[in-house]
């Protein structure tokens, strides 16, 4: 106790002295906590403004028949379900999002339209959430609700301005519905609003309702899903992985009754293989008898056909029960038999395939009945010649991998739906960079504090014990041990850091405060993203702080550690005879 | 009963290639409670001695026996022990320490001993400050006293842990002849009252006559006894 009086008051007594080097260590301090809140900033931006409002934590998507801008997954409405139950998701929001001309008075404009969820009640984060992302010139976002118009929308200023439009107006849309067929439809202008994100900018939002009209989606299918998360930076990869082991595609065997000129041929089971070189080779070796792989030719299992006496180029019609029934409870398919093969004992004896690409259009169009044998398991062979009901991409963990699947899909690798679950990691790893050049910032702040404090202490020490020696011998006269006037100056440099560290932590309270007053003008900056409502934005975590605080001393008291220990290691009487 | 016993001390220096001999077989007995001057022009060995009865310094070569213990076998922790205990120091420079108070340095020693309560420690303070004639400045810090009051501080904490021989180097050398003798008077006053052992050193020889025995050293050699 009496120690550390001593060195309290030891620290005001070469005050210039240790103000200089508190403020050095306290502006260093302030330096790190101000960097590291503002990558903190920038990830909280990002997570919880930016990407659940745009495009959720999780994000699952379908690229129909392998066509990215055909979002959607035939009879896949029931996995919304699934997914809304794994632990951790807060929501799951469908994402519908479809890229169409928008005419305006005079001019057009090409416009991304998008889906917002105003189904049922809101919850009070989320209008706060809207009324924050949204800054309404005219109009309000809760027009989009109102049902005596036509299609309301909202749309930023910069838009509305580009294409002469004002609310109330009624523009045109052209655009291509999920199943590819280009639609047209009319819109009306309800709400201009200034954004809050660089993000917001260039969207066009429509009532979620509508926009399902409008691109023809079916109650069974489901759009691109936004997946919500209550701990998304732990849980996102987690509850991704999940989804995709969930998402596993079944098999297909769609299982009808077959006729050929006029005969019945009893039931039999059709699905599709796989078009790529490597699943052709396999089937290769399956063939019996020639095949030239044509795509409106379907292979027919060598005993069903020597069963019934079929031969390439017969005419084979198939029927079979609907999934979803509509006006007909049936679907009627011709198709012309090209070719022979043999399955193996893990498939069904009566199977016909056609081509992936010819096979999907017909699955999709109109969805057979589940059947037991879709779930079975199939030889390693087969299981690389069949084609799924829909196609998982593989899970990636970097941008470049999700820009790879996202290139396969829009080069036509997929014939089937390419089902992808990626997380904001992935989808914003380019800006989570920015946030790792931050902390990487932030590390070399450490290091030059470290260095301020390894020269600054280092120095300062060395000219106090010179100073002192005599006090130091007396001390030690007296009969105080080495160990203790060791302690005296790790004390002293202790609490000095200490200190100097709690006023850095003010200092950088004050500067983050004053630096999140300025508004700051972006627009067309891409560094603008960063900025919410154009002021920047610090998130100073309690954790971080204190750990900086606790940092900063530790290495100080480490690097005392020397110059304090020579003082304790000095004989008395050295010490006594010191004069300065 | 010898506090103090001292055979054939020698104490070398080495100063870059030369060797000082400081002092050159000193033999020396101080009784319990005496009090002693060591008397000698500068240069003589005088601190040189005391250093080494006082358990700062390590002979070169003799025996010296400290209240009873041979100070040649211990360890700097049992050398930093026997100081706390049995011995205080008065210096020619005051030597306070000037982050405490008068009351502060005083209590100081005691603290560092750890045995008495905060009470006790601060009544034992408060008491010997009063009777160094300090009980007006239990609050100021060292530089805010004359150098005579200081030494009074200084003899204060030495006393304060009740050793058995308080050793003075010079304490008269910063001061003016009036404020000297009477610190010298203090001394002699305390060990008549305490019956603590003293011994100072000087190189004036009016200092003499307030000593009971005077040891006169000269070049590292005791000359008369
Ligand atoms: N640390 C030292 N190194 C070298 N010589 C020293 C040292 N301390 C004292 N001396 C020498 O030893 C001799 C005795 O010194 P000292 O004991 O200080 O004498 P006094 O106190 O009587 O003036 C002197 O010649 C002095 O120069
Ligand atoms: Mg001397």
């Amino acid at each position: 106790m009496t120690l550390l009086r001593m060195a309290f008051r030891n620290l005001f007594r070469q005050k210039r002295r240790n103000i200089f080097l508190g403020a050095a260590i306290a502006l260093g301090t302030a330096f790190l906590i101000i960097a590291n809140s503002f990558a903190h900033g920038i990830s909280h931006t990002l997570v919880n403004r930016i990407i659940s409002s745009v495009s959720g934590h999780v994000i699952v998507n379908f690229a129909h028949l392998g066509k990215p801008m055909s979002q959607m997954l035939r009879g896949g409405k029931h996995w919304q379900d699934s997914i809304a139950q794994i632990p951790g998701v807060i929501k799951v929001e469908e994402n519908i999002g479809i890229l169409g001309r928008l005419v305006g008075n005079g001019k057009s404009d090409n416009a991304a339209l998008m889906g917002l969820n105003l189904q049922g009640p809101l919850s009070p984060a989320d209008s706060a959430h809207l009324n924050d992302d949204f800054h309404f010139v005219a109009g309000h976002w809760s027009d989009l609700r109102d049902s005596t118009v036509e299609n309301p929308f909202i749309m930023s200023a910069a838009r509305a301005k580009y294409i002469n439009a004002q609310v109330g107006d009624i523009l045109r849309v052209r655009a291509q519905d999920v199943h590819g067929t280009f639609v047209a439809a009319r819109l009306t202008l309800v709400g201009i609003f200034e954004p809050s994100n660089l993000f917001m900018e260039s969207v066009t939002l429509l009532n979620i309702k509508d926009i399902v009209q409008l691109i023809n989606l079916d109650p069974e299918d489901s759009p691109s899903l936004n997946i919500v998360l209550e701990n998304p930076q732990k849980e996102a990869r987690l509850v991704a992985d999940r989804i995709w082991d969930m998402l596993q595609s079944p098999w297909v065997f769609i299982e009808g009754a077959w006729q050929h000129q006029g005969q019945s041929l009893g039931t039999a089971f059709y699905s599709g293989y796989l078009s790529d070189s490597s699943s052709q080779e396999l089937l290769q070796k399956r063939l019996v008898g020639d095949f030239d792989w044509s795509r409106n030719q379907v292979l027919i299992s060598a005993p069903w056909a020597q069963e019934h006496k079929l031969a390439p180029g017969d005419t084979l019609f198939l029927e079979y029960a609907l999934r979803f029934p509509q006006a007909d409870s049936t679907e009627k398919l011709r198709l012309v038999v090209g070719g022979l093969f043999k399955p193996d004992s893990s498939l069904p004896p009566n199977l016909i395939l056609a081509r992936d690409d010819y096979f999907y259009p017909q699955l999709y169009g109109a969805l057979p009945q589940i059947h037991p044998l879709n779930s079975v398991e199939i030889s390693p062979d087969f299981a690389q010649i069949l084609s799924p009901e829909w196609q998982i991409t593989p899970r990636v963990s970097t941008t470049e991998d999700m820009t790879k699947v996202q290139k396969d899909i829009s080069q036509g690798k997929y014939q089937g739906t390419a089902v992808s679950v990626n997380t904001m990691y992935e989808g914003a790893s380019a800006i989570m960079q920015l946030e790792s050049a931050l902390q990487l910032i932030t590390f070399q702040a450490v290091i030059l504090i470290f260095f301020i404090i390894l020269i600054g202490v280092i120095n300062t020490l060395r000219m106090t014990i010179r100073e002192r020696t005599r006090e130091i011998g007396t001390m030690r006269a007296i009969g105080m041990q080495s160990n203790q006037v060791r302690k005296i100056f790790l004390l002293e440099s202790a609490l000095l850091s200490f200190l100097a560290a709690i006023a850095g932590v003010i200092l950088a309270m004050i500067s983050m405060f004053a630096l999140s007053q300025l508004t700051i003008q972006a627009a067309g900056n891409p560094l603008g993203m960063l900025l919410i409502n154009n002021h920047l934005v610090f998130v100073p975590t309690l954790l971080s702080i204190t750990l900086f605080v606790i940092l900063i001393v530790f290495i100080t008291v480490l690097t005392s550690w020397f110059p304090a220990r020579k003082a304790a290691q000095l004989t008395p009487a050295t010490a006594l005879r010191h004069y300065d | 009963m010898n506090i103090v016993a001292i055979e054939a001390l020698t104490k070398d220096y080495s100063l870059d290639s030369t060797t000082v001999h400081a002092l050159r077989g000193v033999d020396l007995n101080i009784k319990s409670g005496e009090l002693l001057s060591v008397m000698g022009p500068s240069g003589s060995g005088k601190t040189t001695l005391l250093n080494i009865i006082g358990c700062v310094d390590t002979p070169t070569s003799g025996k010296v026996e400290v209240a009873g213990t041979d100070i040649g076998s211990l360890k700097d922790k049992e050398l930093t022990d026997l100081r706390l205990r049995k011995i205080g120091f008065i210096f020619q420079t005051f030597n306070l320490i000037p982050v405490l108070n008068t009351l502060e340095n005083v209590e100081f020693p005691l603290l560092l001993m750890k045995e008495q309560s905060a009470t006790d420690i601060r009544r034992k303070a408060k008491d010997l400050l009063h009777a160094v004639g300090l009980g007006d400045h239990l609050h100021h810090r060292p530089a805010e006293l004359s150098g005579g009051q200081r030494q009074r501080v200084a003899i204060a904490r030495a006393l304060v842990t009740e050793p058995a021989l308080v050793l003075a180097d010079e304490p008269t050398a910063n001061l003016d002849s009036a404020t000297g003798a009477s610190i010298l008077d203090l001394m002699v006053q305390m060990n008549q009252s305490l019956g603590t052992t003293f011994l100072f050193s000087t190189h004036d020889p009016d200092v003499q006559k307030y000593a009971q025995r005077i040891v006169k050293i000269h070049d590292g050699l005791i000359q008369d006894d």
